[in-house]
Parts: C-alpha cells; sequence; structure tokens
C-alpha cells in the first residue's frame, strides 16, 4: 500500500520537479540528476513524508535544498558567451529567446534563481519559499525583487 | 508570471526509464541503509567490548555546551565528529576530491597533471541534515598532500583558509582540539549565518558551514568535537 501511494505520487509529480529542475539546473541531464535524486529521498522517507500531509511540498525543499547544496560544493563555473541570434530565421527564434532566458537566468546568484523558479514555476508564497531556500519571506521578496531587476536590466541592456 | 520567463519552456518529458531509475535508487538506498545498520551495531558491540577490557584506552568524549546534544560519530578525512545536536543527522554520501592548486593560488582546472610548482590537496566533505532533509552543516577538511612543495606553505594554508574567510568577518578566536578556530559571520547579508574554520597544526583546514539558521553555539560545541582519529 505504501508502494502503490509513493508510485501514484511518483507518476504525478515527476513532471512538475522536471520542470522545477530544470529552471534551477537550465540543463536538461542536470535536471534529470536533480529530480530523480529528489524522488529517491522523497522514496526513501515516504511513510514520513505521506504523515506529514505535503509531499510536493517536501519534494520541492528537498529539491531546491539539493542544488544550493551542490551548488555550493562546486567552484565556479564560467557562464559562456552569448550565441549569435538567429534573427531572419523566424523558426529559430523563440528558441533563440530560450536560451537566451536560461543564459540570464544562469548569471543569477543561485538563491534568487531558486526563489524565482519556485515563484513563478512552483507557484509558491514567500513562507513557502522561504522554507525551501532556508531564509525569511522578507528576503524571499528581496532576493525576487533583486532577481527580477537584474534579469530586466539585462535584457534592457541588450536591446 | 513576467513575459521574459513565459517564453521559455522548462517542460521535461517523464519518461519510463526515469521513473525506473528512481524506484531502483529508492531499493538501492535501503537495502545500504541496512548495511549500513548492521555494521553500526556491529561497531557499537566491538565497543562495549573494547570499554571492559582493562587495558584498552577510549577517546574521550567531547565536552556538550548545550544540554540537547547526542554524540554521533562519523569520520572527515583524518578527524573524527563526536558531537551533533539531537536530531542531526549523517548524509551517508561522502564526498571527496584531489584539487591542484597552482603557486598563484588558483585551481587547476584544465585536466593537466601536477606540475612540481603545483601543491595537492585532499578535500573531503560531510553533510549533515535535518529530519526534514534539509542541509543543517557540512563539515569540510582541506589536507595538503605530502607532494606539496615545502616552500610557500604557509601562504597555501592561507590560500586554503581564505576560501572559506574570504567574505567573512571574523567574530571569535578559540582553541579546540584540533587546533585553532575562528568564527566567522557572513558580510553584508541580511540574513548572516556562522561559520567557523579551524587550523590545524598538521596544516589542515576544517571549515564548518551551516545554513544561516544554526546558532553559532552549535557550531563552537560541533567544533570542540571534532577531534584526529
Amino acid at each position: 500500500m505504501r508502494g502503490a501511494g509513493f508510485e501514484t505520487f511518483l507518476r504525478q509529480s515527476a513532471a512538475g520537479l522536471l520542470r522545477l529542475g530544470n529552471a534551477l539546473t537550465l540543463d536538461r541531464a542536470a535536471a534529470e540528476d536533480l529530480a530523480q535524486e529528489t524522488l529517491i529521498r522523497v522514496g526513501l522517507a515516504w511513510s514520513r513524508v505521506r504523515k506529514d500531509g505535503n509531499p510536493v511540498g517536501y519534494a520541492q525543499r528537498t529539491m531546491v535544498n539539493l542544488f544550493l547544496n551542490e551548488r555550493r560544493r562546486r567552484s565556479p563555473i564560467p557562464v559562456a558567451e552569448v550565441p549569435d541570434r538567429a534573427g531572419e530565421d523566424r523558426a529559430l527564434t523563440s528558441v533563440d529567446d530560450a536560451a537566451h532566458v536560461h543564459q540570464l537566468l544562469a548569471g543569477l546568484p543561485p538563491q534568487q534563481r531558486a526563489a524565482i523558479a519556485l515563484r513563478y514555476l512552483a507557484d509558491l508564497p514567500d513562507d513557502q519559499i522561504g522554507a525551501a531556500i532556508g531564509c525569511s519571506a522578507a528576503t524571499v521578496r528581496s532576493h525576487l525583487s533583486r532577481g527580477l531587476a537584474t534579469l530586466r536590466t539585462q535584457m534592457t541592456a541588450e536591446g | 508570471m513576467p513575459e521574459f520567463l513565459s517564453t521559455t519552456d522548462f517542460d521535461l518529458p517523464v519518461t519510463e526509464d526515469f521513473l525506473n531509475r528512481v524506484h531502483r535508487g529508492v531499493r538501492r538506498r535501503r537495502a545500504l541503509r541496512l548495511t549500513v545498520a548492521g555494521c553500526a551495531v556491529l561497531t557499537v558491540t566491538g565497543g562495549v567490548f573494547a570499554v571492559t577490557r582493562p587495558h584498552e584506552v577510549t577517546l574521550p568524549v567531547p565536552a556538550a555546551s548545550f544540554g540537547t546534544a547526542s554524540t554521533a560519530i562519523a569520520d572527515v578525512d583524518r578527524f573524527r565528529i563526536g558531537h551533533l545536536p539531537e536530531g542531526i543527522t549523517l548524509d551517508p554520501r561522502a564526498d571527496s576530491a584531489t584539487l591542484i592548486i597552482s603557486p598563484d593560488g588558483e585551481d587547476v582546472t584544465d585536466g593537466r597533471s601536477a606540475g612540481p610548482l603545483d601543491a595537492t590537496v585532499a578535500k573531503s566533505m560531510r553533510r549533515f541534515e535535518q529530519t526534514n532533509g534539509g542541509s543543517y552543516l557540512w563539515i569540510t577538511v582541506l589536507r595538503p598532500l605530502p607532494a606539496t612543495p615545502e616552500r610557500g606553505t604557509a601562504i597555501l594554508l592561507n590560500t586554503l583558509a581564505n576560501r572559506f574567510l574570504n567574505g567573512t568577518t571574523t567574530v571569535a578566536t578559540f582553541d579546540v582540539p584540533t587546533g585553532k578556530a575562528r568564527l566567522t559571520r557572513t558580510s553584508g547579508t541580511e540574513d548572516a549565518g556562522h561559520g567557523l574554520v579551524i587550523i590545524s597544526p598538521d596544516l589542515s583546514v576544517i571549515a564548518i558551514e551551516a545554513n544561516a539558521r544554526v546558532p553559532a553555539d552549535v557550531l563552537k560545541a560541533v567544533a570542540a568535537g571534532i577531534t584526529p582519529a
């Protein structure tokens, strides 16, 4: 019965966690690894998580913790140069835009990126975002404000 | 959602292979936990026998500085972690790597082998988590390996310590069983947390990093409980 409960949760939540993982890591393989590790940890703690009543929230917190921990232990990786824009090729425009947004997000500090992902992809309120990334709701608002301002500034500067 | 974020599709397909990997991972970790628990029982049983033998020497129990503490043993590099707050558990995965550091203090990341002027440093880290899976603290040991050039050892030691001291303010210094400790506070952030850096006589640097909510007294108690293994 316990296994069936986790199986249902896994199938229902995997898409959302992969999406959140993709927004955090901005890399498909890394997102799959992050989501896999997250779900394994949820599976190991399933009996406790189920009693807690909010397995999705637990999974999101676990994922953000794993992401931030990984960022802490890694040396900074230089951000790749901006790719040439397709310009005339309408079919590629959306792809380039996506790549561009990825690149802008990659330039944000991990906590700001996590706050933006949790707000705009997971629709979490400030206090739950704060619980996930280990800070107060006021600091979450600061992360969101600064992160969005940075993104807008960069987009404006690049025309 | 801001417009520029709405242009990006972050969706990834959920494949059966992905779901199978999750199930396989859960099964393997459960098996690993059972194995580790079995080994722990054997270790404790062995410890009881050791204490009852008259000529055995037992390690001193570190002094706990607050009442809710419990003892939890883990090793990181050549050091034993003898004290953790109640409810904090060890992430079973140990993280280790060998760093190559050039004479100017930068990590060599281009894949080349260590040159005669480069230092090689063993890096070991253990992570500790709360009952909800959230990170609580990290203990990292950086230990120069014997191949490190004698000349410049002090510079290397400063380089290693500064990896954890940069961007912080030292708020206290004191002795711990493994060396000289500095309690630090992160500079310039709203929710500044504390950290702790120990410089050991064997030229190892031990860093205790924690989430911003961990009180300084807890870090001090953890540092006091670290002993040479």
